[in-house]
Order: C-alpha cells, then sequence, then structure tokens
C-alpha cells in the first residue's frame, strides 16, 4: 500500500506538506534503443489543493513525463512525487487501479483518444463508474448532471463522431469528472481546436475547477490557456524553470487589473535558473559574481574575467 | 479527500462485469467483418485439427484394410481339430457329429480384437488318402486314391446333384450297408465312377470291420454338380472338383479324389480302417473391419494362439491347433504404416503449427486495432481482470461458433471420431485464449510502470541480464532442437508408433523451425542493411524510405509462422519428389527393364520380339537360384544369370537414377567366344567374390558339374527381383559346356528371365504368348505403387497440406500487412505533406513485407530441406517408395522458383487487400488523430 500514513507531525516536516500535488528532486531517465535520456533532472514542484495551473515548456523539455509520472503512468527513477495520499513510487497495480478510478481524471488532446467510439457520451461518461463498481442508477444521474453542468445534456445520446470536437472534449472532461477526482490533468485540451471551441473548452475546464473544487493541472503551448491561470509553470530541461503567478489589483481608481508576476525558482538545494534574456543582456555565463545586500542577493557577471579580456584586447590593438 | 479501503465483492463484481454487455456488444458490432474473419479462420483450423489427424488414420486404416484384402484367403485363420470316434483311454477328438457345433461356437472363444474382425466360418472335415480298389470303375489308372470328406450344412448347401443322391445317415449306421459316399462329375469321369460304383478300402493292420468283411466298401450314391455353392466352402477340400495327382512311392501315376459322405460316414470310416481325420475350420476375416490399430492386436493375439490355443478348446478337449497367413501377408504392412504415419505426422503437425501461428497472428490482429482503445477503458479505471473478461466473452463466443461450425464440417466432409483431442484442444484453446491474452499483455504493458533504476551500471546490468535471458532462452530451443532431430536419427523410423501422431516427431520440425527463425532474428539485420545502404545511395526518396522500413520490418511471430509454412511447402514437395523419384527408380530395380517376362521363351521368340516398333533393347538369360559353386572345399549356393548377348547392353541403358548399377564392363568380357575345352568364364558379384579365394571355381548345374573360372567382378547385382549373392557367365558357353558334359534337358539353358527395353516393352512381351502373370510391366509396377492406400494417402495429406498451408500463409501475411497498416498511413501521410504521391503506400508495404518474404523463403527452404536431411532415418522413404534403399532427397530448382512466385503472389495479395482496406484514409485527419475514424 502506497498510500501515507504519517501523522501530522511528520507531515509538517515533509517538502509540501500541505499541498495536493507534491514532486520533490524527481528524476527520470528513458531508454531508447541504447540511448538515454533524462527526461525530468530533479524536478519541483508544489501544487495546492483547488488550484488551476498551466504547465508550459518546449517540446522535450519534460511536461509530458511529468505528466505522466503524476497520472500513475510512469515511475519516476529518483525522487519523490505524491498526489493527495497516494505516494507514486512503488504503487502497486491495484494501487495503480484505485488511483486512477479515485484520485485522477485525463483528458488527452486527440479527441479520438478521449471517447469510446461505439459509445454515447452518456455511455461514456458512465463507463468510469461503471468500472469503480458504481450502481447504475448512481452512474446515470452522474452522467446527466455532469453533462448538464458542461452544456451536453442536449447531446448526451450522441456518438462521438455526432459530436464536434469542442463537444468531445467537453464529454471527455465530464468523463474525467465522473469519480470525483481529486485532480484533472489535462494535455494540450485545446491543441485540436479553434480558439472560440478552446474557450468553450476551457470554460469547462474553469467550471470543474470553480464549482465542484477539483485541481486541474494543464499541460499547453496554448498561450491563451496559460495566461488565464493563477499561475504558470514553465519547464526547461526536466527543471520546473520559472513560475508566472498572476492576481488582480485594484487599482485607486477602482480599476482592476491582472498582474503577472514571474518568478525565478530556487530549489530545495539553493540551486536557481535565471531566465535567457537576463543571462544575454548581462552576459552572464559560466561564472557570477554573488554578492549578499540586506534584502536582495545581487548578481554580477565574473568581474576578474571581464577585466582580463579587457587587457587582452587591448594588448591585441 | 479519497482513501482507499477494502472493497466490497458486490462491488468488485459490478466492476467487473457492468460495462461488459455494453462494451462488448458494441465492439463486435463495429468490428462485425474482423470477427466474422476470425471466426473463420478458427473453424477452419478446427476443421484442420479433426480432419488432418483423421485423415492420417483413414490412410492408415485403408492400408491395413488394402492388405488384409490383397491376401485372399491367406488371411483367414485356419483352426485344425483331430476329428474321429472319443473313446476312454484315446487321445481326445472332436466327433463328427459335433465337429459343426464347434465351429459354430468357435467365435466366442476367440480373442476380443480377431472377433472384431470376424466375417465366417467354414467347416471342412478331411481324411487322409487312401488308396482303394475300383471293383467296378474303369478308370485305367493303376492306383486310384480317395480323401474323405465331411458333408456339412455348410458345404451341402447350393450343391446339385446331377445323378442318384446324397448319401444318407440312416443307410451308413449299419454295419453291413456300405459307406454311401458322392463324388463330383469331374471327379467321377476321372476316376471312371458312376452311381453304384463300389470301392474298397482295406481294413486297418488287416483286420476285419465290425461286420467282419476283410474291407470297407466305400458305394457311389451321387454324381454331384457344383450348383451355386460358394468357393470359401471348399478352400480346404478344393480336390472334390478338381482331381488331382498324388505322389506315390513307385513313380507311377496316381489319381487322387475327394469323396463326400455324412458323419455317421465319417465316424464308420475312422472305427473299420482307422482312417484320421481333421476338421478345418476356417475362420473368415472381414477386411473392411480393420484400421491400423486393430491390425497390431490381431497380429499379437494371433501370434499367442498360434503358440497356445487351449482358450478355443471345448468340452471335448480335443487339442486345437491355429495357424494363419495373416501375418505374414501383414509383414510388410507395419514399416509401411509407419513410414507414411511418420511422414504424414511431420506435415501434419507443421500444418497445425502454421494454423495455430496464423490464429495468434490474426488475433493480435485484432487486439491491435482496439490498442487504443483498450487503453482508454484501462485508463478510466478499468481493471485487467475486467477487460480480459469483456475480450473473453467475445473470444468464447466466437470460439463456441467456431468451434460447432468446425465439427460440422469436418464431419461433413470425413465424418468419424475425433482421432487426435490435443489438436482440437489445442486449437480452441488458442482461439479462446488468444485475443484475451494478447489484450492482457497489450494493455499491462502499456499501463505498468517498471521503475528505472537511477544508476548508470544498474541500468547496464539490467540491460545485460535481459540479453542473457534472451541468450538462454534461444539455447534452450537450440538445445531441444538438436537433441529432438539427432535422437530421431538415431531412433530411426522402428520406434515410430502407429497409432496416431507421434508427438515426438512432431514436435521437432516446430523445435527446427523455432531455432531457424531465431537465427534470421539474429541475422537480418546485416544483409538487410547492406541492401539499405545500397537503397539510400539510389537517388530519390523510395530508396531511403524502404530503407528504414525494412531494417525494422521482421518481428517474430509472422516471420515464424511464414517459416513455418514454407518449410511445410519445402517439406512436403521433397517428399513428394522423392518419394516418387524414389519409386521410379524401384520400379527399375524390381522389374529390370521396362517389362520382363518370368518364364521360358525361345530364343527365336527372344530374337523376334526386338523387331518391335518401340523396342530399344532386349536380354535374356536363364536364371536359376541356389546353384551350388564350389570354390575349394566350400560351396555357395548363388543366383546364376546366364546371360545372352543383349543383356549387358540392356543393363548399360538402365536409367542413372535408377540406382541400378550399369556398370557392365565385367559382363561384356562374358561376351567372347571360348572354346568348349577351356574353364567356363565367369563373373561374379561383389558378395561372392569376398567370398571366394580362388579363380577357379565349379558349379553343379543340373547333374553337370562345369568348371569355371573367374574373370571379373561386377557391380550389376538384381536385387529387386532376384535374391543375391550373384554370378555371370555367358549364355551361349554355357550351353556349349553342358552339351560337351551330355546333358539331355534342353530347359537347363533356355532363358526363362527376358528383359525388353523401350516404350513399346509391355506390348511386345505380351506378344510372346506367355502367360499374363508372367509379364512384369513397369508402368504397372509404378501404378500398382502408387495405388496403394498408404502411398496414395500420404501423397494426399501431403497436397491438401500444402494448399492449405498456402492458404494460412497468404492469411498470416495479410494479418501481417494489416497489422502495420495504420503505421504506414501515418508515415504516408506525413510523406504526403513532403510531396510524396498518395499511390506510393504500396512502396512502402513492400518495403516491410519484402524482408519478412524473403527472410521465411530463405528459411523455410533451410529448415525443410535441413528437417529431412536430419529426418530422413525416421521417414522410411524406401518403404514408400518400394525400392531397395533410400531414395535422394530431391530438391529441384523448379521448387525454389515455384516458391518464389508463390510469396510474390501472395505478396501482392497483401498489399492489395492493404490497400483495399484503408484506402478511404483522408489525409488531414490522419495527420490530425492518427488515422480516418
Amino acid at each position: 500500500m502506497s498510500v501515507l500514513t504519517s501523522g501530522p507531525r511528520l507531515r509538517e516536516r515533509e517538502y509540501g506538506a500541505d499541498a495536493l500535488i507534491v514532486c520533490d528532486n524527481v528524476v527520470r531517465i528513458y531508454q531508447v534503443d541504447k540511448i538515454e535520456v533524462q527526461a525530468l533532472q530533479g524536478l519541483d514542484l508544489l501544487v495546492n489543493r483547488g488550484e488551476m495551473i498551466a504547465i508550459v515548456g518546449a517540446s522535450g523539455s519534460g511536461k509530458s513525463t511529468l505528466l505522466n509520472v503524476l497520472s500513475g503512468l510512469d515511475d519516476p527513477t529518483a525522487g519523490r512525487a505524491r498526489v493527495a495520499d497516494w505516494d507514486l513510487q512503488g504503487m502497486s497495480s491495484r494501487d495503480r487501479l484505485n488511483y486512477r478510478r479515485s484520485v485522477v481524471g485525463f483528458v488527452w488532446q486527440q479527441t479520438g483518444r478521449n471517447l469510446l467510439p461505439y459509445l454515447s457520451a452518456a455511455e461514456n461518461v458512465t463507463l468510469p463508474m461503471a468500472f469503480a463498481g458504481i450502481g447504475k442508477r448512481e452512474r446515470t444521474g452522474r452522467a446527466r448532471d455532469l453533462l448538464d453542468s458542461l452544456g451536453m445534456g442536449a447531446k448526451s445520446a450522441r456518438r462521438p463522431a455526432e459530436l464536434s470536437g469542442g463537444e468531445q472534449q467537453r464529454v471527455a472532461i465530464a468523463v474525467a469528472l465522473a469519480n470525483h477526482p481529486d485532480v484533472l490533468f489535462a494535455d494540450e485540451p485545446t491543441g485540436e481546436l479553434d480558439s472560440a471551441t478552446g474557450e468553450e473548452v476551457f470554460a469547462a475546464l474553469r467550471s470543474a475547477n470553480e464549482d465542484l473544487g477539483t485541481t486541474v493541472v494543464i499541460v499547453t503551448h496554448d498561450g491563451a490557456v496559460s495566461s488565464q491561470v493563477q499561475r504558470t509553470v514553465a519547464i526547461r530541461d526536466g527543471r520546473t524553470s520559472s513560475e508566472v503567478v498572476r492576481s488582480t489589483e485594484v487599482d485607486e481608481h477602482g480599476d482592476s487589473a491582472i498582474i503577472a508576476r514571474e518568478y525565478a525558482l530556487l530549489d530545495r538545494v539553493g540551486r536557481l535558473q535565471l531566465p535567457a534574456n537576463f543571462r544575454k543582456s548581462l552576459g552572464l555565463k559560466d561564472r557570477v559574481q554573488l554578492e549578499l545586500e540586506t534584502d536582495h542577493v545581487g548578481v554580477w557577471p565574473d568581474k576578474d574575467k571581464k577585466e582580463r579580456t579587457e587587457r587582452s584586447e587591448e594588448a591585441g590593438k | 479527500m479519497t482513501t482507499p479501503g477494502r472493497t466490497s465483492l458486490g462491488r468488485v463484481l459490478r466492476s467487473v462485469l457492468a460495462a461488459w454487455p455494453l462494451v462488448a456488444r458494441r465492439r463486435a458490432r463495429r468490428d462485425v467483418v474482423l470477427l466474422v474473419a476470425w471466426t473463420a479462420l478458427l473453424a477452419f483450423v478446427v476443421l484442420l485439427s479433426l480432419t488432418a489427424p483423421r485423415q492420417l488414420t483413414v490412410t492408415i486404416d485403408r492400408g491395413a484394410r488394402q492388405a488384409v484384402a490383397g491376401a485372399g484367403s491367406a488371411a483367414d485363420i485356419l483352426i485344425r481339430v483331430p476329428v474321429g470316434v472319443p473313446g476312454p483311454g484315446l487321445p481326445p477328438v472332436e466327433s463328427p457329429a459335433r465337429v459343426v457345433g464347434f465351429a459354430q461356437g468357435i467365435e466366442r472363444n476367440l480373442p476380443a480384437g480377431i472377433r472384431q474382425v470376424y466375417a465366417s466360418t467354414t467347416t471342412a472335415v478331411l481324411g487322409t488318402p487312401l488308396s482303394v480298389t475300383n471293383t467296378t470303375g474303369t478308370s485305367g489308372l493303376k492306383s486310384t486314391q480317395v480323401q474323405l470328406g465331411m458333408l456339412t450344412p455348410g458345404n451341402s448347401k447350393g450343391l446339385t446333384v446331377e445323378s442318384g443322391r446324397l448319401p444318407r445317415s440312416g443307410t451308413v449306421t449299419s454295419a453291413n450297408a456300405p459307406i454311401e459316399i458322392a463324388v463330383s462329375a469331374v471327379d467321377a469321369r476321372a476316376a471312371g465312377l458312376h452311381v453304384g460304383s463300389i470301392l474298397n478300402v482295406p481294413t486297418a493292420n488287416g483286420q476285419t470291420t465290425p461286420a467282419g468283411a476283410p474291407n470297407s466298401v466305400l458305394k457311389v450314391v451321387g454324381i454331384l454338380g457344383r450348383g451355386t455353392s460358394a468357393t470359401a466352402n471348399w478352400l480346404d477340400t478344393a480336390s472334390v472338383w478338381t482331381p488331382n495327382e498324388p505322389p506315390t512311392s513307385d513313380a507311377v501315376q496316381a489319381l487322387g479324389i475327394t469323396a463326400l459322405t455324412v458323419p455317421a460316414g465319417v465316424t464308420r470310416a475312422s472305427i473299420e480302417y482307422g482312417e484320421q481325420f481333421s476338421g478345418y475350420i476356417r475362420v473368415h476375416v472381414n477386411p473392411e473391419r480393420f484400421s491400423g490399430e486393430i491390425e497390431s492386436r490381431v497380429t499379437d493375439e494371433l501370434t499367442v494362439l498360434t503358440v497356445n490355443s487351449d482358450a478355443l478348446q471345448d468340452e471335448s478337449g480335443a487339442p486345437v491347433t491355429v495357424s494363419s497367413g495373416l501375418g505374414d501377408a501383414l509383414s510388410a504392412y507395419p514399416s509401411e504404416a509407419r513410414a507414411a504415419l511418420a511422414q504424414m505426422s511431420l506435415v501434419v503437425a507443421s500444418l497445425l503449427g502454421v494454423a495455430i501461428a496464423v490464429l495468434i497472428l490474426v488475433s493480435r490482429l485484432v487486439v491491435l486495432r482496439r490498442g487504443p482503445e483498450l487503453a482508454l477503458e484501462r485508463a478510466r479505471g478499468s481493471s485487467l481482470s475486467s477487460i480480459v473478461a469483456r475480450v473473453l466473452v467475445e473470444s468464447l463466443a466466437v470460439t463456441v461458433i467456431a468451434g460447432v461450425s468446425g465439427v460440422g464440417l469436418a464431419n461433413a466432409i470425413e465424418p468419424g471420431p475425433v482421432e487426435n483431442y490435443t489438436a482440437l484442444l489445442l486449437a480452441l484453446a488458442v482461439g479462446l485464449l488468444a485475443s484475451p491474452v494478447q489484450a492482457a499483455l497489450l494493455v499491462r504493458g502499456q499501463w505498468a510502470t517498471r521503475k528505472t533504476p537511477a544508476n548508470h551500471r544498474d541500468r547496464l546490468e539490467l540491460r545485460k541480464r535481459a540479453n542473457a535471458r534472451r541468450v538462454a532462452a534461444e539455447l534452450t530451443v537450440l538445445v531441444l532442437a538438436v537433441a529432438a532431430a539427432l535422437s530421431l536419427a538415431n531412433r530411426g523410423l522402428l520406434e515410430t508408433a502407429t497409432e496416431g501422431i507421434d508427438p515426438f516427431l512432431a514436435a521437432a520440425p516446430l523445435l527446427f523451425v523455432l531455432v531457424v527463425t531465431l537465427a534470421i532474428l539474429r541475422l537480418y539485420r546485416w544483409p538487410v542493411r547492406a541492401i539499405g545502404a545500397i537503397g539510400r545511395g539510389t537517388r530519390g526518396a523510395l530508396g531511403v524510405l524502404g530503407a528504414a522500413r525494412a531494417e525494422r520490418a521482421v518481428s517474430a511471430l509472422p516471420l515464424l509462422a511464414l517459416t513455418l509454412a514454407v518449410s511445410l511447402a519445402v517439406g512436403g514437395s521433397v517428399l513428394i519428389a522423392s518419394v516418387n523419384g524414389g519409386q521410379d527408380g524401384a520400379s527399375w530395380q524390381r522389374v529390370g527393364a521396362d517389362a520382363r517376362v518370368d518364364g521360358p521363351v525361345s530364343p527365336h521368340a527372344i530374337a523376334s520380339i526386338s523387331k518391335h516398333a518401340g523396342i530399344t533393347a532386349v536380354g535374356a538369360a536363364e536364371v536359376s537360384v541356389g546353384v551350388q559353386v564350389l570354390f575349394g572345399t566350400t560351396a555357395e549356393f548363388p543366383t546364376m544369370f546366364a546371360i545372352d548377348r543383349g543383356f549387358a547392353g540392356l543393363v548399360s541403358r538402365l536409367p542413372a537414377d535408377s540406382g541400378e548399377s550399369t556398370d557392365v564392363t565385367a559382363l561384356r568380357r562374358l561376351a567372347v567366344a571360348t572354346p568348349a575345352t577351356v574353364r567356363l568364364p565367369v563373373v561374379v558379384d561383389a558378395q561372392l567374390a569376398s567370398h571366394v579365394g580362388t579363380k577357379n571355381i565349379s558349379m553343379v548345374y543340373g547333374s553337370k558339374t562345369i568348371e569355371m573360372r573367374v574373370i571379373g567382378v561386377t557391380s550389376v547385382e538384381p536385387t529387386g527381383y532376384e535374391q543375391g549373392p550373384f554370378f555371370y557367365v555367358d549364355l551361349d558357353s554355357l550351353r556349349q559346356r553342358l552339351q560337351q558334359a551330355g546333358a539331355s534337358d534342353p530347359g537347363l539353358s533356355t532363358p526363362n528371365t527376358v528383359l525388353v527395353m523401350g516404350p513399346g516393352a509391355t506390348r511386345a512381351a505380351a506378344s510372346l504368348g506367355v502367360a499374363k502373370a508372367d509379364i512384369q510391366s513397369r508402368a504397372n509396377w509404378l501404378r500398382d505403387r502408387r495405388q496403394q492406400a498408404l502411398v496414395e494417402g500420404t501423397q494426399q495429406t501431403m497436397l491438401l497440406a500444402t494448399v492449405a498451408v498456402a492458404l494460412l500463409a497468404m492469411i498470416a501475411l495479410v494479418a501481417t500487412a494489416l497489422a502495420g497498416a495504420r503505421d504506414r498511413g501515418r508515415s504516408l501521410s506525413l510523406l504526403r505533406t513532403l510531396g510524396m504521391r498518395s499511390g506510393l503506400g504500396w512502396w512502402l508495404a513492400l518495403a516491410e513485407l519484402l524482408p519478412v518474404v524473403v527472410a521465411s523463403l530463405i528459411g523455410g527452404i533451410v529448415a525443410g530441406v535441413g528437417m529431412l536431411a536430419l529426418l530422413e532415418p525416421s521417414l522410411g522413404l524406401r518403404v514408400l517408395a518400394g525400392g531397395e534403399s533410400d531414395p535422394p532427397t530431391v530438391v529441384s530448382p523448379g521448387l525454389i522458383v515455384e516458391l518464389a512466385i508463390a510469396a510474390v503472389a501472395v505478396m501482392a495479395v497483401a498489399i492489395v487487400v492493404e490497400m483495399l482496406a484503408y484506402r478511404r484514409n483522408q489525409l488531414s485527419e490522419v495527420l490530425r488523430v492518427g488515422e480516418t475514424v
């Protein structure tokens, strides 16, 4: 059994004890033929219950690997990953089954991959509940409620091929929410959709988050999506590199504005990734000088090296 | 917060069963075409699993029936019991009155196996031939011998009385009255008898009869005609209808006839002149009730009965002796049956192996098609057992339908019991479990995580262990295959069972093909890469694309199925060709030429047939078996061939593949006239040469001794129709020596074996006017041989297996093509965005299928030929060919070409099917979601 049994005192000492999702120095190494790929290289991430966050990153940055680890599809090579009360390392197959049934729900990018083509929308929604052993009456009612809440009640008898892409994704969200999961993972949920339809799907996700209290983690390239969530975590080279936190601020005139602040992330051993444009504009590379001030840490280019370079350039002239 | 806890049994059951009616039904409806195809294939495999072993049994049983039927009355079981007048202090005998009853009850006492093949019983009671004095007849012969036979209800049925009447019991019982007899009209004519004729028989030891007479008197009361009386009733009393000439001590011609009397007459004859009578109870067997299994049982029981027949005795205690020609008639059958069975087992086992592999392949296609949906079900919380249960329900329905259809079809084609439950159960088990197991493996692989060690060295260690496991598994298969092949090669044919498919023999080809497949999987990359390098160097994208796809095209299961199929086709074809070739060679060995005449033929007639149209050579010899040859103080009894001048020329014309030596150099040296005063030149075969230590030898021929001188050794040994060792002399020279020695019998040097060569040989031989039975024709021998049930059945089995395997190979290749079609569709769509024409999809399919087909073609040929080479001693090719030695294995280049053409045709069909199946693919949809939904 991989469920954490530690008491409150122990929790207090844990990294991210109050968070719903905890990734602590997670490493994942793949073997593709004879080549080893280090997809995650000590990634740290905390997601609190009820949050709606987006994870962004370039292709190959490790975001899909992270989603697979959190979904229970993949086992981290090292580090610790926890979702709710489930330690994701070393779960048995039965644990994983229960985890998929009760803790997480998924929405994938390909609309065809989310729904069984030979079942109607309502039947697709009832399926996870049937798999979980829930009685027929309960699952029928739940399916109706979910589809109604996502605006798909009128089309509950239609099969996926008779629905538009956006409708299919909304049904997919209903399917993912069928068993009251703690977290809903969405992998590029609007990737195949136009912006208007994507907006509808995003609204459905937000509804799941706000109305049902489900924590939503979206992996996306879609700037429109990532700008609408409370927090956007960027992943680079298998590590969380920065975070954008959005808050609504009201000025002295009573006008409200969404303020986005980008933060660099300091990991548990003190490592920090500086944004590329910062490094470029200040010529920060190889070695930098740090200066501890009373209220901040100053990062300076390597002065000795700079002087040596200038002298050699003058000698050259 | 969701916390896991123990779930109730009801909930677990609901979770397993709740969705299956909905999901399984809808999925089956969508995939109905695929499922119908899968059901049809499974029904076909069930049909094969029933009919193939049945075909084996039918062939073996037909062989047994044909052997028994061919033996005719020799297959009967003859039970002999002494018949006479029982009395105290006398050896027990069966009384004449009871012997028929004893015969009628014999069936009850027969062992169970013989009882199974029992047809009927005929009874004859015969005395010993006795010299009689004919007081009224006019035979003109110095001596007449009469054998008394008893009229039984069986043999008197259908008789006609031409004159007089049948003997009566009432008149015979009086001691003063003569013993009444009846004789056939033929016997009566020969012996000059008529109704009323009296024959006197001296009493035993000069005593008088109970009536005080010095002789017993036999009186002819009836002359009989055969009427409708069945031949079977007279097998042991044939002389009733044909007078014979029994040997006499004074070399004077005698006449032997058989007279019939009633049981009371037999009793009187026993008492009055001590006549010894024997009862012959002939148990006729029904060939149609024989089978391979019963044959061996009956043979065993007969062996026991001939040694100890006490079980057949009745309360009289009369000793019973049993004899039968059945054992001799069937002596060749077991080895022929084993050879046929071994060859058929080989192809049937391979065929079932291919069928099972194709079943797995097609089920894999079904599962792969559903792969994304199964993964989705798993992602939505379906347990593995739930997924497997749904697939199992569908599989069960398919298996039941296919099983019932297959069994029904099999019974319609070839009714009979299930001969091999293993094959049937294996087919049904694979049908039932292939899809669920593959679905479980697929889903488990998709969602089971395996923790990778963080340490690089540990990961390396894991890889090494996995490689070591693979090598160990491959070595195990290799060792098993080698052990099986060596064991079979050393074991030989005699150890093969005749009761069905020999599992040991059946497993060998499968193991062998498995080894070849593993070797191909290890090696195929190198040639494919080499060819790929050439392809990459060509202009355009096709070479690069083809090379890239070919390098990852070969996978284990399709390769195994196709290699097995090709090896069976090769093995079956080579077996057929080898046995056919062997039969052709054997026909030359058994006949010696296109036609052979066994009987005396005058030199003039021999000279005349050489002028017939279509005759290329004629040779003749006076053949004498067991001629005494003396060398020093030792004697041997070889067969002499006194050959004419055409004999050597004829032998030299025998085809090279006949298996007979055509080196007639030594024989030609005989055709030189030598003076009658010198020793007769003689050529001996190698066997005789090894025994004869001197050049000067002699032979006793007729009553003459001929001095001879060995002038050479020959390898010409016609063991196909005569028994060796052999020596050859010139016929003219022998005749000359015999004349000089004063031999008076001209038959001694008259050719009694004439060999005729050429397309008109049989016709020419027939013109000699000899009995038809004395003419052996090579064409007739071949026809008879090929019509033998075992030979015909074996070839038919191989032919049917080859056709079936071709069909299965096509299904396997189509399944392989369709399994990769989705991936190729995606690649093609991607390539179309780069400018490739959509019509070139066939190129990608060809690039992936060609390596599999070529690899399986090469592997199959290697496996098929290698397997035959290894297993040849266990296959008994010689036995079915009918020759003196194992025929050479015939692998013709034509076979390879035919296989290559067939492979190309099958591949073309597979590509066409794939293109038809995926013709609706839409570029945008494939690019977007991976396929056209």
